[in-house]
């Protein structure tokens, strides 16, 4: 009877003393878990970019003149051929009081001089027939040897002379003529504010599209060059991407694209088709400066899904790097750094076991397995300091 | 000297081990009270002294620039006493040998006067030179963990420029008593400085000149400050002002106040409920001391004197005891609270502490002590004295004689002789044996409430940090960005994640109840920054609707399903009424949070956003720290392992130290309570326990029966202990709740094993010794028959 209590007394002890040594052994840590799994892996490059009208096509006034005013209104659609605006030759200047009086008076001091050229003419005729009669009677006289040779000669000099004055006095009335005329003219325009119907030069849209900008409208005077608008067909657009040069060396073309967030509702495709050879320099959103290399996409999904999409809209690129439709896969978040490598924490039969993983690429959310992983195998997301080798763990199911 | 002081100095010498045990209890729940207390106004009268000497501000604003014409107006104000304009400006920290980003508030002083408020307090060194303007002032804190010295050169990186400057003295001021980085909730003063430098310089890096930003008044006492801060941001308004506020919402003093105010609870409810344990069993102990000595009450009611004579000199035995104990307590309580002032006031950069012992403190917790034993020796004598002598003297016959329930329901054969005494005894008085349990109980119940800081802190950590926090760095900008700069930041090598952050200041209003707080974006199916539900599960933030904090949901009065108005204090300043979608949980601060981009349409300022959370592979660390150092975009950069570690070690600190002291006065207390309990049952038995050793019981059976009968009471106490300290731990933390931290209730399994390692532990050392004085049982004593 005394050794049964007495067994009791000890059982009771043992058990009282386990239950406090239970109590300080560490309780399991509560984890958060994921399992390993195949699937796609899609390691991706997100870059804004905007949509691009193919060929912009800016009409400009080809000569200078007066524009008419321009009736079609941004969005408008244009067939090539259509008359944009009409160019009419620019107005005379208008003359002032003083300039009209000035502009007669030019017209008598014209006529005056007209008057002064033909007296000059009459002039020189006269001598003209002087020298010739001269010539003659002295000619006349050589025959018969009763002059020198030399006063023959001065004769025959003189004459020739004489009648290149009389030509050249009569083309002096001539330009004297047609300076009246010009003198006329200029009065003649200063009184009259007359439009004369001149004609007009029809500036015509170069292809078919829609007018994406309009550059002036209402009726002005224009310079040769100036822009009036820009047309642009806009069912045929590309995307154009600012990509980091770092990006840029990766991307090659004909490398798929989806284009996200554009206010559609899916996913549109493309493909690369240029990345230009030159880089610029451009201030990044947090004051720092970068080189950007503009890369060119074109759509590849059928235009009635992105019809809507017009010119210098901003898309969201998403270039696909890589693509492993069924690969080895787990979360990022379950991977930390261990030396130069990465591990996970695997949870075998209630413990957190370290191992090492090889890594391959990167997605957004996943990351490729190359070894280390078993599909089907439970890894700690999100491993903290309070996780040892060989803890125990407990998660919510 | 009478014969009975005679009496009475020999009783207390024969007593001593257990007046030395009463004397403890007393003394540590007096110790704790004290302790607290002086700490507690220690720290209070010192911040109060600072903030007189060092002139702390009444009213603070800030504002996007004004030209100082503009303060003089602030000055014409009624009520203002002093304005001072200042520039102010977040800034990084380059420190040669330290990789890890440090953010830094700039904050000008003028440097040909004193400033009328907000005086610095210079440690080491000297203010910046009138003729020095490339000299600078730093916090002391930051200064000591990275040992800079006056004379040393450090790198500030203001408005994407970066400058050498030297530091002319090591200083703080009253503004900055609490420094807090933007973005955190706790202070990290290894990665966040505060630097004083001259208005010239800092005013001509921001392109300020003329300007100012940012405002502190001093107020006349007896002003209006209501009235003030409408005048102010009147004034202010067209200059961008954010809003004046008063010291209350003041940062550094808002978080000062908080944490004296929860000391101040902890402050109080720990000695209190110390010291009603203390009381009650202090009461109870006096009870059965008194009533061993029925016998002596007898002879001496016997010999002719009174029952107030008797009560008396009872009374004075036991108030000897009280206090003795009550100035040991009161010299060791006042030791420690002033070397755990010393504590706080380094922990909370005070630059000096003022030393103060609260008189009517230590009275009130000396005399209810004294008040509580001698309550429990007037009742005892009273009941000793009123009984006819003669029959006080005879032992007190066995109250019911009849079998134990144990042995009715059939056990009767398990129990030896010994353990049948035991149950009988037990079940003869179980008003006794309950209240031994109750007080039992108590006893372990309060040496729970040590341990449950230091469970509970770390389940905050883990809730905060592992499920609701995850990022590994979080940036903020200088304004808000479009979503260019996310794809800036994934650029990063070495950045894995980026998840964008909104947050904008408001005020919420409820009724006639406000807040103000901040109303953060949240993204759906977010892996860095989630919100959790009250179980702690990540919740998805619905597409309209603002959630709550649960405790700003209690403090405004609304529950999902209500409506708050929701006003912007930036931007375009507008009012707009919300319906509360959920409610969230939080452990550290307080705020209102909404689906990002329903955020962004909310504010009609397009898709911005103020910040961002990045996952970053560890390696590459270092990299990304000098990337975002680099950028003069980002104004502030966190890191929150770094950040987790030092909260850890310097609040975690705090609370442990008081924690600490805390368990060792339970532990005395729990020690004291069963030490007595086992001598009294002793002295309450001897006659009995005399009696069975002249039967023929052995020493070690008669030590079976009364330890044994300890043992019993002991181990039914003990289960009732950790639930009693299960409750006392809830009740103590409601009590601590604060807008800025709620400490959840965690209790891990090994406390409950301390708690009772510590009785168990107790229990021994007491059997241990009472063992011991059964050797002393007077035998021949026994024999004789009482006359």
């Amino acid at each position: 009877m005394k050794k049964k209590r007495r067994i009791a007394r000890w059982i009771a002890l043992a058990v009282l003393a386990a239950g406090v040594g239970y109590s300080f052994y560490p309780q399991a840590v509560t984890i958060e878990v994921v399992r390993v799994d195949r699937g796609a892996v899609r390691s991706a490059l997100e870059e804004a970019g905007r949509t691009r009208v193919r060929n912009r096509h800016v009409v400009t006034a080809p000569v200078a003149g007066t524009a008419g005013r321009i009736a079609l209104e941004v969005g408008d659609t244009v067939v090539a051929g259509q008359t944009i605006v009409t160019l009419t030759p620019p107005m005379a200047l208008p003359l002032d009081a003083r300039q009209t009086e000035e502009a007669g008076a030019r017209v008598a001091a014209a006529r005056a001089a007209l008057a002064v050229a033909g007296e000059e003419l009459a002039a020189s005729v006269v001598a003209a027939e002087l020298a010739a009669a001269q010539r003659a009677r002295l000619e006349a006289l050589a025959a018969h040897e009763q002059v020198a040779a030399e006063a023959v000669q001065t004769a025959v000099g003189a004459a020739l002379q004489g009648a290149a004055r009389q030509r050249a006095a009569a083309f002096a009335v001539e330009v004297a003529r047609q300076e009246v005329a010009a003198a006329e003219a200029a009065a003649r325009w200063s009184s009259e504010r007359v439009r004369r119907n001149t004609t007009v030069l029809e500036v015509r849209s170069p292809v078919a599209g829609r007018v994406l900008a309009r550059f002036r409208q209402s009726a002005a005077p224009i310079q040769a060059g100036e822009p009036l608008v820009e047309i642009g067909d806009t069912a045929d657009l590309e995307v154009v991407v600012d990509l980091l040069s770092a990006d840029a060396v990766v991307v090659f073309p004909g490398m798929p694209v989806r284009l996200l967030r554009w206010g559609g509702g899916e996913v549109l495709d493309a493909r690369v088709r240029l990345i230009e050879p030159a880089g610029h320099t451009r201030l990044s959103a947090l004051g720092v400066e970068e080189q950007r290399v503009p890369v060119v996409l074109d759509f590849t999904s059928p235009l009635s899904q992105y019809e809507r999409l017009g010119d210098s809209f901003r898309v969201e690129a998403n270039f696909t790097l890589w693509e492993g439709p069924d690969v080895l896969r787990v979360t990022d978040s379950a991977l930390f750094r261990r030396g130069d490598g990465w591990a996970a924490f695997v949870v075998e039969e209630g413990r957190a076991r370290a191992r090492a993983v090889g890594v391959g690429h990167r997605g957004e959310r996943f990351v490729e397995i190359l070894d280390g992983l078993r599909e089907g195998e439970l890894v700690i997301v999100h491993p903290d300091d309070r996780i040892a080798e060989g803890a125990r763990v407990t998660w919510a199911p | 000297m009478t014969a009975l002081d005679k009496k009475l100095l020999r009783d207390l010498w024969d007593i001593r081990s257990q007046a030395l045990a009463i004397a403890l209890v007393i003394a540590s729940g007096v110790a704790t009270s004290v302790m607290s207390l002086t700490a507690l106004d220690s720290l209070r009268v010192s911040r109060d002294t600072y903030y007189r000497e060092n002139r702390f501000p009444d009213v603070f604003a800030s504002l996007q620039r004004a030209p100082s014409s503009v303060a003089r107006r602030l000055a014409e104000i009624p009520g203002v006493d002093h304005v001072e304009a200042r520039v102010v400006s977040p800034a990084k920290i380059e420190l040669s040998g330290y990789e890890e980003p440090i953010i830094a508030a700039l904050v000008s002083v003028p440097v040909d006067r004193l400033p009328g408020v907000d005086r610095l307090f210079i440690r080491r060194g000297r203010p910046v030179d009138v003729g020095r303007l490339d000299q600078i002032v730093v916090s002391d804190a930051f200064a000591g963990i990275h040992g800079l010295s006056p004379g040393d050169r450090l790198g500030i990186i203001v408005n994407g420029r970066r400058r050498m400057l030297t530091i002319s003295g090591v200083g703080a001021s009253p503004e900055h008593i609490y420094q807090i980085a933007p973005g955190s909730v706790f202070p990290d003063f290894e990665a966040f400085a505060i630097v004083w430098m001259a208005r010239e310089t800092l005013a001509a890096a921001l392109d300020l000149e003329g300007s100012f930003n940012d405002v502190a008044l001093a107020v006349r006492p007896g002003a209006s400050v209501a009235e003030i801060l409408a005048q102010v941001d009147e004034i202010l308004a067209p200059y961008g002002g954010l809003g004046a506020y008063d010291r209350g919402n003041q940062l550094s003093h808002r978080y000062l106040s908080e944490e004296l105010r929860q000391l101040r609870q902890m402050a109080t409810m720990f000695p209190a409920i110390f010291l009603a344990v203390a009381t009650f069993l202090l009461n109870v102990v006096a009870n059965r001391l008194v009533g061993t000595q029925k016998e002596q009450i007898a002879v001496l009611k016997a010999f002719g004197y009174s029952t107030g004579a008797i009560g008396w000199h009872y009374l004075k035995i036991v108030l000897a005891i009280a206090v003795l104990g009550i100035l040991a307590g009161t010299a060791l309580g006042a030791q420690l609270g002033k070397e755990l002032g010393e504590l706080y006031m380094r922990f909370y950069k005070l630059p000096y502490l003022v030393l103060v012992i609260s008189g009517p403190m230590v009275l009130t917790a000396g005399g209810l002590s004294a008040l509580a034993v001698a309550l429990g020796t007037a009742m005892a004598v009273r009941r000793a004295a009123l009984m006819a002598p003669a029959e006080a003297m005879r032992p007190e016959p066995p109250a019911r004689y009849r079998t134990t329930v144990l042995e009715r329901l059939g056990f009767g054969a398990w129990l030896s002789p010994a353990s049948r005494m035991i149950a009988r005894d037990l079940e003869r008085r179980p008003a006794k044996t309950a209240l031994s349990i109750v007080g039992v109980a108590l006893a372990g119940g309060i040496l729970m409430m040590g341990t449950i800081f230091d469970d509970s802190f770390a389940a905050l950590v883990e809730i905060e940090f592992r499920l609701a926090q995850r990022d590994d760095i979080a940036v903020t900008f200088v304004e808000p960005r479009g979503i260019e700069v996310l794809s800036e930041l994934r650029h990063l090598p070495g950045v894995l994640r980026v998840e964008p952050l909104r947050a904008v200041p408001v005020r919420l209003r409820a009724g006639h109840r406000s807040y103000r707080t901040q109303l953060e974006g949240v993204n759906p199916a977010a892996e860095l920054r989630r919100l959790l539900d009250h179980r702690h599960r990540p919740l998805d933030p619905p597409a309209t609707g603002v959630m709550l904090d649960d405790f700003l949901g209690g403090y405004l009065g609304v529950r999902p399903g209500d409506t708050i108005t929701v006003e912007e204090l930036t931007g375009r300043r507008r009012t707009r009424t919300v319906a509360v979608a959920a409610l969230v949980r939080r452990y550290l601060g307080v705020g209102a949070y909404m689906e990002i981009s329903a955020l962004n349409r909310h504010l009609g300022e397009g898709i911005v956003f103020s910040g961002a959370a990045l996952a970053v592979d560890a390696r590459e660390k270092d990299a990304v720290y000098a990337a975002l150092r680099s950028r003069p975009g980002v104004a502030g950069v966190v890191v929150r392992d770094a950040a987790v570690a030092r909260v850890r070690e310097t609040m975690g600190n705090n609370m442990i130290v008081f924690a600490i002291f805390a368990s060792l006065f339970a532990a005395t207390i729990a020690f004291g309570v069963v030490y007595n309990y086992a001598r009294i049952s002793l002295a309450e038995r001897s006659r009995e326990l005399a009696s069975l050793r002249v039967l023929g019981f052995t020493r070690r059976e008669i030590s079976a029966i009364l330890l044994g009968e300890l043992g019993v009471v002991v181990l039914a106490a003990i289960p009732l202990a950790l639930v009693i300290g299960r409750a006392l731990c809830a009740v103590m933390m409601v009590g601590l709740q604060t807008d800025i931290v709620r400490i959840p209730v965690v209790v891990d399994r090994d406390s409950y094993a301390y708690a009772t390692a510590i009785i168990l532990a107790s229990t021994a050392l007491s059997a241990l010794v009472a063992r011991r004085r059964l050797h002393e049982l007077d035998l021949i004593g026994v024999l004789k028959t009482r006359e």
